[in-house]
């Protein structure tokens, strides 16, 4: 009886310390890599993080710190990685010049070192940022090499497509930019690229005179919009959905939601994040 | 006869013991609000002062009255007297009412810049009578913002008054600066007559005109000699104020000096007050990234972003 009470004792002091044995050797440290590839992934964490909290001219000196620091190592495939980040930061802040340099000199890189996959996504990258700019032809030969090394295997295949019926869309090619979009909603593409689809869709259907589905379209996409948080492109459909309603002569409601729109411009613009960002539209 | 029988044992006395209870509860109340009482000063005994002010603006039933920064008693009453003037009752602490003579003094103030308003009581005379019970003392208000914003106002308009004045004089046609003005262009005027007639003078000098023009040229000959007399002056003294001049700038080299070697000391020490600052700020983030990245945490905290950064068609 002594025994048994005594091991009990044993047993409950015991417990505490195997459990934090077991926890220590759960949380022990991960190998420690040279300081250089630390820092530099150091950097690029720290430029993530600063992107997330919207402090784009830290994220910007942090992803130059980033590439640099690996073409210092002659890491080819990080360094493009971190110009291509450094050239998104770049076009959010409004300097597209440095961003398309950036991006050209991943494109006409001949080593093979550059992944398919990354010229795909530098080409991506260049095609929107000249389509934001208006020039289309330009974006139409950027989107071209985009679509030859993704070769419809990357994971922006339907940002691609959306931006093909954007480009169609401003050529005034309303019949296929809405087919492009109609393929991109279909084959189930992630939120943000179905929201841009169906937008395009219902700019689309707006030139077409198709304002009953076009309005579907343009609030289908206000309530993706909206879960992502998007002020821009909420933005956006309450402005599309606007001049739906106009051409439906649905004044009233036409007026509430270009008041609704205004607001969020408004609001949008008044945030400290957006200050250092390119305008709204 | 009772309906139901009490068989439990512990139901017996049970009046007896509820009733103690609530006597216990009314005993404990009684003593709170007693206690209370006595830590408010309800029951200390006050003696009713007066004062009379010219009007009841910013006082209030219940402001404290202090005296060197401590509670004496309050303002209890405030009524209009035949006077239409402020008549107000203060109770004082009878132990306080000694310290507080017949010329006592009362203001009113507030407690800081944007604090209560407080009735601040000044004991008057050294030796003076003391204050007796139901007598009336004097009142003042003093400076609160308002009063200084009034002061401002009292001496800025008589000024600002004088500037319209002199604007509307110098504006004025008739006014006396455009009078002297219109004088000096005449004056001016009748001076460039003056001086055609001197020059057409100086064209028919002659010796009777020297011999006039000699008491000129002594009076000239006083000025050159004051000025003389200046200038010796100031070359006695200028060496002084040179002197002067020199002990405060080498007062200012001393003090650049002196500023120069703290920042001097104090920059490697600085640099490396930095340094540190950074390897601790490392170290932290190093220690928040190893256990962000273990159990339990990773379970709870998102994994940090990498790769590349997400750009749709519309960015």
């Amino acid at each position: 009886m002594i025994n048994q009470r005594f091991d009990q004792r044993l047993f409950k002091y015991l417990m505490p310390v195997l459990l934090l044995v077991f926890l220590d050797a759960c949380g022990s440290a991960p190998p420690r890599q040279p300081t250089a590839i630390e820092q530099a992934g150091k950097a690029d964490h720290a430029a993530h993080r600063a992107l997330h909290d919207g402090d784009l001219m830290r994220a910007r000196e942090l992803f130059k710190q980033s590439m640099l620091l690996q073409q210092s190592l002659d890491n080819l495939p990080a360094s493009a990685m971190a110009a291509i980040n450094l050239s998104s930061v770049s076009h959010k802040l409004g300097d597209d010049g440095a961003a398309l340099v950036l991006l050209d000199g991943i494109l006409s890189d001949t080593t093979a070192q550059i992944t398919p996959e990354l010229r795909a996504a530098a080409a991506f990258r260049k095609g929107v940022i000249l389509a934001d700019a208006g020039k289309a032809v330009e974006a139409e030969s950027a989107m071209a090499v985009a679509n030859k090394e993704c070769n419809r295997q990357c994971a922006f295949v339907s940002g691609i497509n959306n931006l093909s019926a954007r480009l169609a869309l401003e050529k005034g090619d309303f019949p296929y930019a809405l087919a492009i979009a109609k393929n991109v909603m279909n084959a189930g593409a992630e939120k943000v690229e179905q929201a841009n689809a169906m937008r395009i869709a219902a700019a689309a259907e707006a030139a077409l005179g198709q304002h009953e589905a076009s309005l579907a379209h343009y609030q289908a996409a206000l309530e993706l919009d909206k879960e992502l948080a998007l002020s821009p492109r909420i933005a956006e459909d309450l402005k599309g959905i606007v001049k739906v309603l106009e051409k439906l002569g649905r004044k009233p409601e036409a007026d509430i939601f270009a008041h609704r729109a205004e607001t969020v411009i408004e609001a949008a613009r008044l945030l400290p994040v957006n200050s250092a960002k390119k305008s709204l539209p | 006869m009772k309906l139901l029988a009490d068989k439990d044992e512990r139901f017996k006395s049970l009046f007896v013991k509820v009733s103690i209870f609530v006597l216990l509860a009314v005993l404990g109340v009684t003593l709170n609000l007693l206690f209370s009482g006595i830590k408010k000063g309800f029951f200390t005994p006050k003696s009713a002062i007066y004062f009379v002010a010219g009007t009841g603006q910013d006082i209030k039933v219940g402001m404290p009255v202090k005296l060197s920064g401590f509670k004496i008693g309050s303002a209890t009453s405030l009524e209009l007297d035949e006077k239409a003037q402020a008549r107000v009752e203060l109770m004082i602490e009878n132990r306080y009412l000694p310290l507080l003579n017949e010329d006592a003094v009362v203001s009113l103030k507030k407690e800081g810049v944007i604090g209560d308003s407080i009735l601040e009581a000044r004991r008057g005379s050294e030796g003076g009578p003391q204050l007796k019970a139901g007598a009336s003392i004097k009142f003042e208000r003093s400076g609160g913002l308002e009063q200084i914003a009034q002061d401002l106002r009292d001496r800025l308009y008589p000024a600002l008054d004088e500037i319209n004045k002199l604007l509307k004089d110098a504006n004025d046609p008739k006014g006396d600066v455009r009078q002297t003005l219109s004088n000096l262009r005449q004056f001016s005027a009748d001076m460039q007559g003056t001086r055609a007639r001197i020059d057409h003078m100086l064209g028919q000098i002659d010796e009777g005109i020297v011999n006039d023009v000699r008491p000129a040229l002594r009076s000239v000959k006083q000025s050159a000699e004051s000025t003389e007399a200046i200038i010796g002056k100031l070359n006695q003294e200028m060496p002084g104020l040179i002197k002067k001049t020199d002990a405060s700038l080498d007062n200012v080299r001393q003090i650049s000096e002196t500023i120069k070697s703290a920042v001097d000391n104090s920059a490697p020490q600085l640099s490396g007050f930095l340094g540190e600052t950074r390897g601790l700020v490392s170290d932290t983030r190093n220690i928040m990234d190893s256990a962000s990245t273990s159990w339990p945490l990773k379970n709870i905290m998102q994994p940090p972003e990498q790769g590349m950064v997400r750009m749709d068609s519309h960015d």
